[in-house]
C-alpha cells in the first residue's frame, strides 16, 4: 500500500449514505488469532485517539502522527496493568482507513488480545465487523475499484449462510439461551401490543404483574448470560479450583500430589498454611488453577482468623470447591467445620488419608459421616453424592488421584458448556439489551402506557435479532395471532 | 369515443377517494360502476376509524379527501378509543349511518365539476403497447383516458358462500365482474386469492334490548376533519353488548361441516384478525363465551350489524344459534352472514405509486391490492388518484413515507413484502409509532398537501394558521416562567396543584404529570404578566382552540419520546433517501441468487425499501451501496 493509495480519492461519505454506525470508533485484532509473539490491534474512528488515551494514559495530550509510543496498556476502568505495547498513531487523512487510528502491538496468544480489546470497548469502542475496515477504507477514498471488489468478496461471506454456520459454531447453549430470551420477549411484546391494538376485543392480556413478572424474568436472564461471559474466563484463565477442609486435613499434601511439586509447605503441625497458594495444572488440555488455603476452624489466632476470611473470598471468585475430610477414626465433628456454608452444587467432598483406612474401617467411617449429616439439615444434601460414590484420596499412594483428576475434568467440561458469549461484541450486544430492559422496567413501575413499554422492548428486541443474524419482521403480529382471538 | 384524462373503475372507499383526488389536480374523471346507489357504501361494519385506522382518515383529510368529513357528518355514536392510553396509540371511530354516509358522498361528488359518472361493468383495459388507455365495458363502450384506476374491490370473481350455497357475486344482491381478472392474468399479473367474511344483518324490531348491556358513545365529539364543526348534527344512538354461551357453541360445533369455511368450498386465506364465530369456538375452545355488539346500521333503519360473528354457516343454523344468545330469542335475520372469496392482485406487482410495473398508467387500489377495510382503501385510493394526476400532468410523485404516515406504511408493506391474508392496519406495523399520531397529522402532511396541491388555498391557509398557532404557543411556554408568587399560589390551591418552591418554565410546568393543558391555560390567564407576554407573542393566538393547547401538551410531556423516534427516523433517512436507478440486479457483485431474485420482482425504489424486502440480507444491501458508488451512479 502506501503513500500512493493514502492520497487518492477524497472522501465518499461526502457523495452519500454514511451509516449511522459509520460514525463509531471500532477496534478489531489485525493479526491472526492464535499463538504468536506479538499481536497488532486496530482502532479506528473519529475520537480514536482519546479511546486510545484511556488505556494508554502514556500518551501525550498533543499526539504526533506516523509516531510510535511505548508504555503500559491499563484497564480503563481498574486501571490494572494489562501489557506493555507499542502504540502508532495515525492522524485523519493518513491512515488506512482515512480515519484517525492507533495499532496497538501487544504481546501475542488470545487471552491477552481479548482483554485488550475488551478493555478498548469499555474504553469507547465497538468490535468492528467483518470488513469494516476495508470498507471505511474504500468508504475514505483509500482504496481503489479493485481493492474494493475483494471487500465485496469479505461482505458476500457475510451471507445467511456463512452467518448460520457461524450461529451454528456457536456453543449451542447460547443459541438456545437467546432463542428463549426471544420467544420471552415476543411474548411479553404480544401482550402488550395486544392491548393496544385490540383494546376493543374482549381479550385477556397479561395483568400488569404478569408483565412485570415477565420482563423479570427475562431481565434475570439476560443478566445471567451476560455473568455467563466473565465465566468465560475459565478458557483462559483456567478453571479454578480452591482445596477446603479443616487443618491438617490434607489440603497440602493434595495440592503438591496434583501439581507434582512441593509447593506447599506440608508439616504434621495443624496450621501450616495461612495464605492463599496458587498453581496451574493442565487436565485433559485444559488449564485448572489450584488453590490451597488456610484450614476451617474455630480459632483464637488472629492471624489464621484473616487466613480464613481471606479463604471466603477466595470461594466466591472459585469455580468448584473439594471439601477434604480427613478419614480417620473415630470420626470428629471437627473435620467437616464450615462445610454447612458451601454451595452443594459447586462443591465436591473427598476423603482424604485413605491409605491409613482398612475398607471395613473405611465402610464404617462413612456410615458415621453420613449419619452425621443426616442429622444436620445444613449438610443434609452433602450426604447424598457421598453415598453414591465416595471418593477416597492418599496423597501419598496415590489412590483416588486419577479418578480426581477425572471428575475435575469432567465437572470443568460441564461448567464451560454454561459459557455463553464468546466475544465482548456479544456482551455489549447484551448490555445494550439490558439497558433498555432497565428503561422499560421503570416504565412499568411508573405504570406508563404499553406503547412506550413497547418501544423500549422493540429496541431490546433489536439488539437481540442483531445477534442472531434475524430480520424484525413480522413475528409481534404473528405472536399476537397465536395468542389472542381477536374478531368483528 | 369519449375521453377523460382518469378512468375510475369501481365507486368504493377507495374509487371516491381516487376520483376526487385526480379531480382535485385539475383532471378530467369518470367514474365507471355498476350500481351508482352503492357508492361508498360499507359492506361490513357501520363504522368509520378505529386503531391505527383512525390515524388513516386523519391523513386522508389533511391530503384533502373525503372520509373525514362524510364520517362527522353522518355520525350516530362516537368514541376515542384507548382514550386512557398515551396519545400516539388512541384511535376514533365513528358508528355512521351508512345511508346518509353513501348519499354524503354521493352528492359531494355529483357537484365536483370535472366528475362524470357512467353505470357500467368493465369487461377489458385497452392498452396500447405498454401503456392503459382507456376501458370496455360490458355493453361494448370504448371509453379512453390517460390513466384508470381500478378500484374493484371484492367483485372479480367474487363468489359467496352461504353454507353450501354459493353465489357469484362480490356483496349480497350484486353480481361479481368476470373478465378483468382473466385479461389481467393473461396479460402476465400474479392474481390470487382470498376471502372474508360478515355476520348476520337482524331485525331491529325482533330483539329484546332489555337483556343486553347498553354501550354509550363520549360524551365528547372529536371530528375527523380539520374543516368539520366541532358538534354534532344527528342525534346519537345507543349499542348493545351481549355474550354467546355453550349452547350457541355447541350448536355450531354440531353444523361445523355445513360452514363453508370448514368443508373446504372455500380455498382463499382470510384474515387472522377478524375469524368467523366458526374459527373463534375451534381455536379458543376454553372460551365458554364471546362477546357480540349489536350495532345499528343506521339512525332510523331496522337493520342491526351484530359485530364479533361473522358466520358462513347455513341460514337456517345461523338462526338457531342466534336463538341461543340472550336478547336474540326471538330475533329475525334480514340478510344471514356470509363469506365471500375473491381474487386480488399481487401488490408486489406495484410501485409505491400504485401504478403497475408491467403496464404504464395503470394503478390499482384497495381491496384489489390484497388490503381490508374502508380506511385503508380510501388511503390507497387517494395516493393512487393524486399519482394517476400526475402522470397526465407531468407532475411529480406523491409517495408518502413511513415515518409521514400510517398511508406510507400501509402501502409500503404491500408493495415491498407483499400480503398473505387480508391486510390491516395495526399500531404495531408503525415502527415510528410514537410520532405517527391523530393530534399531528398537520404537522406531519401539511408540508406534502401545500406542495401537491391536494387542498383548495382556503383550507391550507387554515391549517398553516393552526401550525403557526402551534409554533407560537410553543414559543410562549417555552420562553416565560411561571413565579410561585402569592397570587399565583392561589391560583394553585385553587386548582389543587403542589405549589413550587421556584420559578420553572411554563413548558416545564406543564410536563408535570398533574398538570393538563386547561390548567396550564387557567395559570396563564390568571396571571396578568403571562397573559400580556401570551398577548404579545401573538395577536391572533386563539386561546379558545383546544386543538392547540392539546396538540402543545403533547408534544411538551412527550418530547423525550419524541426526540428518540426522531433520531432513529434521522438514521434511516440517509438510506431512505438513495433512489435506486434500474438497475441490472445480476450485475451487481456480492448479491446471493436469491436476493437478486427478489430485488427483481420488487425492484424497490429506494435503498431504504430494498432492506425491508423479506429476507434480504444486511450485506446485499452493503453490496448494492458499493456497486452503486463504483459505478458513478451518485452525482
Amino acid at each position: 500500500m502506501g503513500e500512493k493509495i493514502y492520497k487518492k480519492n477524497p472522501r465518499r461519505t461526502d457523495l452519500f449514505c454514511e451509516r449511522p454506525q459509520d460514525k463509531d470508533i471500532i477496534c478489531a485484532l489485525a493479526t491472526p488469532p492464535g499463538e504468536g509473539a506479538v499481536a497488532l490491534i486496530r482502532l479506528s474512528g473519529k475520537g480514536a485517539f482519546k479511546v486510545g488515551r484511556n488505556c494508554c494514559p502514556f500518551l501525550p495530550e498533543k499526539i504526533k502522527s506516523h509516531h510510535i509510543y511505548f508504555g503500559t496498556f491499563k484497564h480503563p476502568e481498574s486501571k490494572e496493568a494489562l501489557d506493555e505495547v507499542l502504540v502508532f498513531c495515525f492522524e485523519e487523512g493518513r491512515s488506512f482507513t482515512g480515519e484517525e487510528s492507533i495499532e496497538i502491538s501487544c504481546h501475542g496468544g488470545v487471552y491477552l488480545s481479548s482483554v485488550i480489546l475488551e478493555a478498548l470497548v469499555s474504553a469507547g469502542a465497538r468490535m468492528a465487523e467483518k470488513g469494516e475496515f476495508s470498507y471505511r477504507s474504500f468508504m475514505n477514498g483509500k482504496m481503489d475499484l479493485l481493492q474494493a471488489e475483494s471487500v465485496l468478496e469479505l461482505i458476500q461471506s457475510r451471507s445467511p449462510k456463512a452467518h448460520r454456520q457461524a450461529m451454528r459454531g456457536l456453543k449451542g447453549a447460547l443459541s438456545t439461551e437467546l432463542s428463549l430470551l426471544e420467544k420471552n420477549l415476543l411474548k411479553l411484546l404480544s401482550h402488550l401490543e395486544a392491548s393496544i391494538d385490540f383494546s376493543d376485543q374482549e381479550i385477556e392480556p397479561f395483568s400488569w404483574e404478569q408483565q412485570q413478572a415477565a420482563l423479570e424474568e427475562i431481565q434475570k436472564r439476560v443478566i445471567k448470560i451476560v455473568k455467563g461471559f466473565q465465566q468465560g474466563r475459565i478458557n483462559r484463565e483456567g478453571f479454578s479450583v480452591i482445596l477446603l477442609g479443616a487443618p491438617n486435613a490434607g489440603k497440602s499434601s493434595l495440592f503438591n500430589c496434583l501439581i507434582q511439586e512441593d509447593k506447599a509447605i506440608v508439616t504434621k503441625h495443624p496450621g501450616t498454611t495461612r495464605d492463599i497458594l496458587s498453581a496451574r495444572l493442565l487436565l485433559n488440555q485444559r488449564e485448572f488453577c489450584l488453590k490451597d488455603t488456610a484450614g476451617f476452624r474455630e480459632s483464637p489466632d488472629i492471624v489464621e482468623k484473616k487466613g480464613i476470611e481471606k479463604v471466603f473470598e477466595e470461594l466466591s471468585h472459585s469455580d468448584l470447591c473439594l471439601f477434604l475430610v480427613e478419614g480417620s477414626l473415630p470420626f470428629e465433628e471437627q473435620s467437616v467445620f464450615g462445610l454447612e456454608q458451601l454451595d452443594e452444587s459447586k462443591t465436591i467432598v473427598v476423603f482424604s488419608k485413605s491409605d491409613r483406612l482398612g475398607s471395613s474401617e473405611k465402610k464404617l467411617f462413612l456410615e458415621k459421616f453420613i449419619c452425621f449429616c443426616e442429622e444436620k439439615e445444613a449438610i443434609k444434601k452433602f450426604s447424598e453424592k457421598v453415598q453414591q460414590q465416595p471418593l477416597w484420596l492418599s496423597s501419598r499412594t496415590g489412590e483416588g488421584i486419577e479418578e480426581l483428576k477425572e471428575t475435575l475434568s469432567r465437572k470443568s467440561e460441564r461448567e464451560i458448556g454454561e459459557v455463553f458469549l464468546s466475544t465482548p461484541r456479544q456482551r455489549e450486544s447484551l448490555e445494550k439489551m439490558n439497558s433498555f430492559l432497565d428503561q422499560a422496567k421503570i416504565l412499568f413501575d411508573k405504570k406508563a402506557s404499553p406503547e412506550f413499554i413497547a418501544f423500549e422492548l422493540q429496541s431490546a428486541l433489536s439488539v437481540l435479532y442483531g445477534l442472531l443474524g434475524k430480520e424484525y419482521n413480522e413475528e409481534v403480529i404473528q405472536q399476537i395471532f397465536k395468542e389472542f382471538c381477536i374478531g368483528k | 369515443m369519449k375521453n377523460f384524462d382518469v378512468i375510475v373503475v369501481g365507486s368504493g372507499h377507495a374509487g371516491v377517494e381516487a376520483a376526487y383526488a385526480s379531480a382535485r389536480r385539475g383532471c378530467s374523471v369518470l367514474i365507471v360502476t355498476v350500481d351508482w346507489e352503492r357508492t361508498a357504501h360499507m359492506s361490513c361494519n357501520p363504522s368509520i376509524g378505529g386503531l391505527g385506522k383512525g390515524h388513516i382518515v386523519k391523513e386522508i383529510d389533511i391530503l384533502g379527501g373525503l372520509m373525514g368529513r362524510a364520517a362527522d357528518a353522518t355520525c350516530i355514536q362516537f368514541k376515542l378509543l384507548n382514550s386512557s392510553k398515551g396519545p400516539a396509540v388512541r384511535g376514533s371511530r365513528a358508528q355512521c349511518d351508512k345511508n346518509l354516509y353513501s348519499g354524503f358522498i354521493k352528492d359531494y361528488l355529483a357537484s365536483v365539476e370535472n366528475v362524470s359518472f357512467l353505470s357500467a361493468e368493465v369487461k377489458a383495459l385497452i392498452f396500447e403497447q405498454n401503456r392503459c388507455t382507456g376501458i370496455i365495458t360490458d355493453k361494448e363502450e370504448r371509453v379512453s383516458a390517460q390513466a384508470v384506476v381500478l378500484t374493484t374491490g371484492t367483485f372479480m370473481k367474487g363468489m359467496m358462500h352461504i353454507g353450501s350455497h354459493r353465489k357469484s357475486g362480490g356483496r349480497v344482491g350484486e353480481k361479481a365482474t368476470q373478465g378483468l381478472s382473466d385479461q389481467l392474468k393473461t396479460l402476465g399479473f400474479s392474481v390470487y386469492r382470498l376471502k372474508t367474511g360478515t355476520p348476520p344483518r337482524l331485525k331491529k324490531s325482533s330483539i329484546d334490548f332489555s337483556a343486553t348491556l347498553p354501550q354509550k358513545g363520549d360524551e365528547k365529539f372529536r371530528p375527523f376533519s380539520f374543516f368539520s364543526p366541532p358538534f354534532l348534527s344527528l342525534p346519537q344512538i345507543e349499542c348493545y353488548l351481549t355474550y354467546t354461551n355453550e349452547r350457541t357453541h355447541e350448536i355450531i360445533r354440531k353444523n361445523l361441516k355445513l360452514s363453508a369455511l370448514y368443508s373446504g368450498a372455500i380455498k382463499g386465506t382470510g384474515p387472522r384478525y377478524c375469524p368467523s364465530v366458526e374459527d373463534k369456538i375451534i381455536r379458543f375452545a376454553d372460551k365458554d363465551r364471546h362477546q357480540s355488539f349489536l350495532e345499528p346500521e343506521t339512525l332510523r333503519g331496522p337493520s342491526i350489524y351484530l359485530q364479533g360473528l361473522s358466520t358462513s354457516l347455513p341460514t337456517e343454523v345461523q338462526l338457531d344459534f342466534l336463538r341461543t344468545i340472550k336478547g336474540l330469542e326471538q330475533v329475525e335475520i334480514l340478510k344471514p352472514g356470509y363469506a365471500v372469496e375473491y381474487d386480488f392482485l399481487d401488490p408486489l406487482n406495484l410501485f409505491p405509486t400504485l401504478e403497475t410495473k408491467l403496464f404504464e398508467n395503470l394503478f390499482f387500489a384497495g381491496q384489489i391490492n390484497g388490503s381490508s377495510g374502508y380506511e385503508e382503501a380510501a388511503g390507497q385510493g387517494l395516493v393512487a388518484g393524486v399519482n394517476a394526476a400526475s402522470k397526465v400532468k407531468g407532475l411529480a410523485p406523491f409517495v408518502l413515507k413511513r415515518h409521514e404516515a400510517y398511508i406510507g406504511v400501509l402501502i409500503d408493506d404491500l408493495v415491498t413484502k407483499g400480503t398473505k391474508e387480508p391486510y390491516r392496519m395495526l399500531t404495531s406495523r408503525a415502527e415510528h409509532r410514537l410520532i405517527l399520531r391523530e393530534d399531528n397529522a398537520i404537522e406531519r402532511l401539511f408540508h406534502l398537501s401545500s406542495e401537491h396541491q391536494l387542498l383548495s388555498s382556503a383550507k391550507l391557509a387554515l391549517l398553516e394558521k393552526e401550525l403557526k398557532q402551534r409554533e407560537t404557543l410553543q414559543g410562549f411556554l417555552e420562553t416565560n416562567r411561571v413565579i410561585p408568587n402569592e397570587q399565583m399560589q392561589k391560583v394553585f390551591t385553587k386548582m389543587s396543584l403542589s405549589s413550587l418552591s421556584k420559578p420553572q418554565s411554563l413548558k416545564k410546568f406543564f410536563c408535570r404529570p398533574e398538570v393538563n393543558w386547561q390548567k396550564i391555560r387557567t395559570v396563564v390567564l390568571e396571571n396578568e404578566s403571562l397573559k400580556s407576554q401570551m398577548e404579545k407573542a401573538s395577536t391572533d393566538l386563539d386561546v379558545n382552540n383546544e386543538k392547540t393547547w392539546e396538540a402543545m401538551e403533547i408534544r411538551c410531556k412527550y418530547e423525550g419520546y419524541i426526540q428518540r423516534q426522531n433520531q432513529f427516523i434521522a438514521q434511516n433517512q440517509k438510506m431512505e433517501n438513495i433512489s435506486l436507478p434500474e438497475l441490472d440486479y445480476d450485475q451487481v457483485r456480492g448479491l446471493s441468487l436469491e436476493a437478486v431474485e427478489k430485488l427483481k420482482e420488487v425492484q424497490p425504489r429506494t435503498l431504504a425499501q430494498a432492506s425491508r424486502i423479506s429476507g434480504m440480507p444486511p450485506a446485499a444491501i452493503q453490496a448494492l451501496l458499493i456497486h452503486l458508488k463504483t459505478k458513478d451512479y451518485f452525482i
